[in-house]
């Protein structure tokens, strides 16, 4: 069954099309991704499926129900956990969950014993009587999920969950949403950290300036660069002597990164340029610790569709 | 309708929890009332009191030297303002006090040679003048009742000599007006009402600060039923707040508030409806907190000092009396005032309708840009 069906949907900010008709069917009990930079559309298109900003054209379907008429309809199973933490500082960690939880009809005993439920999936059944204020971000942004789950909605959308939060609490979150998912959440999860993606989503659509730009299962979309290999060549020193432009005139060279001690070097699969590359680093007088020969990613699929890397 | 009560209660409890407002909005207007209330006391005389318009019903049973002395003694006091009106029947002067047609009834008992004074409370000062005269009538008779015993050719020395010394020691011509820490109890409470759009203003801003308010957007609740939650909340804050100041000004400072505190708390709702709506929709159609908090503060002392909120409005020019006019603060005043002191109602009506006229447009423009910014 669909959960989400979106069709032909487009959003204008005046000249600018953040949205650019965009088409997009998601299936009951997925993990959907939606992958790309800053300002590809991800969240545009999310606040469009909540109800909270107009279409300008196209139409969005939840659960076979059309929003732009059965919008209240649609809410009540839906819950939102948005990329800025939405929760308040002067109210107990359960008094906001109990708050949000309100808002979809859940009322007395049972209100209170689902809103305890979320917190301790959350990990949070600790700081039950807590204030906000006193939390570590990673501990807001869990307390951020519970007041979307609270109520038990059917499609849980997630937008940048883990922005700025430790390793620690962002494993957490991770594992709560394929928990959730296995609990028969259908979810939405945006992110411009592939890793994320990479580790939870059973499907992903890629997005880049309004547009999609790839969608399918991570196989399918690997598929796509099939023909590449990538190389990590670690540096001891001299990082500025090399130049990205002078890699790429190499034969066979298709993209590449420049990071602080590594050289990230995407090259066609049938091309033997290794030799060129090395011989590269010697003429610049950077001495070489590691090369590594890496499995291309999504990261690879987003550079290699758009000449850019995700987090440009 | 049914998600009015969580946003409600939600805002009842950010509001209690906000330590620093409470304070203020409670401190602040006693700190006022105290420090007002003495340093321009020498704005109000409070010992004028005017006779002119007290109405007496009395029955005259007085045996002959009582019933005339008593005739005697209303045609004095006459002159002075009170007006007399005599009645036969006991019952039906009773009634008319409790109606509140007549300020006391006097009764003159033929047999007993007694004199029994009825009281309504609503009058409860002009019925204390009338009681204070009538003591002195009766102390004043019994010395002569006396003297007519022992020595009835004293009686008119001591009627000559006596004149009509049993009024006119008590210097009483003009009805009571407010003193200085009356009239600031109510002033300063209805100021701080005012300010109380800054709880409203906070409660919009503190959605959008906190991003709670696009989360709440996304429930299925309805953005009247929001609206609705929030301004209850604040109300509620509100008149508990000025509930506390009104205590204590009535209980420690003994303020006069009047006998008819159930219309002076109508008129206070309605003005904290009022305020909280003004808030509400400055936050919506204003962007900028600092400047809505700068607008708020700017506005707030102009309405009230043409309200007469620090100074009376007759003490003002005429161009600041008329200019007083688009002070809502001003028909909430002087209703207040009215009915505390004149037992007049005329303005309650209108004071309550311009209070809620004005929330009522401010909420409708609330919601209409609260559906464009949730759009």
């Amino acid at each position: 069954m669909e959960m989400v069906k979106i069709t032909e949907l487009t959003k204008k900010y005046g000249d600018v099309i953040a949205v650019d008709n965009i088409s997009l069917e998601i299936e009951e009990g997925e993990i959907f991704g939606l992958l790309g930079p800053n300002g590809a559309g991800k969240s545009t298109t999310i606040n469009m499926i909540t109800g909270l900003l107009s279409m300008d054209k196209g139409s969005i379907w939840v659960m076979g129900k059309d929003i732009s008429v059965n919008s209240n309809e649609v809410k009540k199973n839906i819950g939102i956990v948005p990329q800025d933490i939405g929760i308040y500082e002067d109210l107990t960690s359960l008094e906001n969950v109990m708050f949000f939880a309100s808002l979809y009809g859940l009322r007395g005993k049972e209100l209170k014993k689902r809103a305890e439920e979320a917190l301790e999936f959350t990990g949070l059944a600790e700081h039950i009587n807590s204030f906000p204020k006193k939390f570590s971000g990673g501990m807001k942004r869990r307390l951020n999920i519970a007041c979307a789950i609270a109520h038990r909605p059917k499609l849980i959308i997630m937008d940048e969950p883990t922005v700025g939060i430790d390793p620690q609490s962002r494993k957490h979150i991770l594992e709560s949403v394929k928990l959730l998912n296995q609990l028969g959440s259908t979810i939405i999860y945006t992110s411009h950290y592939m890793e994320e993606v990479e580790e939870v989503c059973t499907r992903v659509a890629i997005m880049d300036c309004g547009k999609i730009i790839a969608e399918g299962t991570q196989k399918e979309l690997m598929s796509i660069i099939n023909d590449q290999n990538s190389v990590w060549i670690s540096i001891l020193e001299g990082r500025d002597r090399i130049s990205e432009t002078e890699l790429k005139e190499i034969h066979g060279v298709i993209s590449v990164e420049i990071e602080e001690n590594t050289v990230k070097i995407n090259n066609s699969n049938n091309i033997n340029n290794l030799d060129r590359i090395i011989l590269y680093f010697t003429e610049k007088g950077v001495p070489i610790k590691n090369i590594d020969n890496k499995t291309p990613n999504l990261e690879t699929v987003f550079l290699t569709l758009t000449g850019r890397k995700l987090r440009d | 309708m049914k998600n009015i009560a969580p946003i409600f209660i939600k805002e009842l409890k950010h509001n209690l929890r906000e330590k620093n407002a409470n304070i203020m909005m409670i401190l602040f207007p006693m700190a006022l009332i105290l420090i007002l209330g003495t340093a321009l006391s020498f704005m109000f005389n409070s010992t004028r009191i005017e006779l002119e318009g007290i109405k007496v019903l009395y029955t005259n049973r007085g045996g002959s030297f009582l019933g005339e002395a008593f005739n005697g003694f209303i045609e004095m006091v006459s002159n002075m303002g009170i007006e007399f009106e005599e009645t036969d029947n006991t019952r039906t002067g009773i009634e008319s006090v409790k109606q509140a047609e007549y300020s006391c009834y006097v009764v003159l008992e033929d047999d007993s040679q007694v004199i029994r004074l009825y009281k309504n409370d609503r009058y409860y000062f002009e019925a204390n003048i009338v009681e204070t005269l009538i003591y002195g009538f009766t102390e004043r008779y019994n010395v002569i009742a006396e003297a007519a015993k022992e020595n009835p050719a004293m009686l008119a020395d001591i009627t000559d000599a006596s004149g009509n010394e049993f009024y006119i020691t008590r210097h009483l011509n003009e009805k009571r007006k407010p003193t200085s820490t009356d009239y600031y109890s109510v002033t300063m409470l209805t100021l701080i009402l005012m300010y109380s759009s800054i709880t409203g203003l906070s409660s919009i801003k503190r959605e959008q600060n906190l991003k709670t308010g696009n989360r709440i957007l996304c429930s299925p609740v309805n953005k009247y039923e929001i609206l609705i939650g929030k301004v209850m909340g604040c109300i509620l804050i509100t008149v508990m707040q000025a509930l506390v100041v009104f205590l204590f000004s009535k209980l420690i400072l003994n303020a006069n508030w009047g006998g008819n505190i159930g219309v002076i708390l109508a008129v206070i709702v309605s003005e904290a409806i009022m305020a909280v709506s003004i808030g509400t929709c400055i936050g919506f159609t204003i962007k900028n907190e600092g400047l809505s908090v700068g607008i708020i503060n700017l506005a707030i002392p102009i309405f009230v000092m043409l309200g007469g909120g620090y100074v009376p409005i007759d003490t003002m020019g005429e161009f600041f009396q008329k200019l007083s006019v688009i002070s809502p603060v001003k028909w909430t005043n002087q209703a207040i005032f009215r009915v505390i002191y004149n037992n007049d109602f005329s303005y309650v009506p209108v004071s309550i309708t311009i209070n809620l006229l004005i929330a009522f447009l401010l909420i409708m423009v609330s919601s209409m840009v609260y559906r464009k910014e949730g759009a």
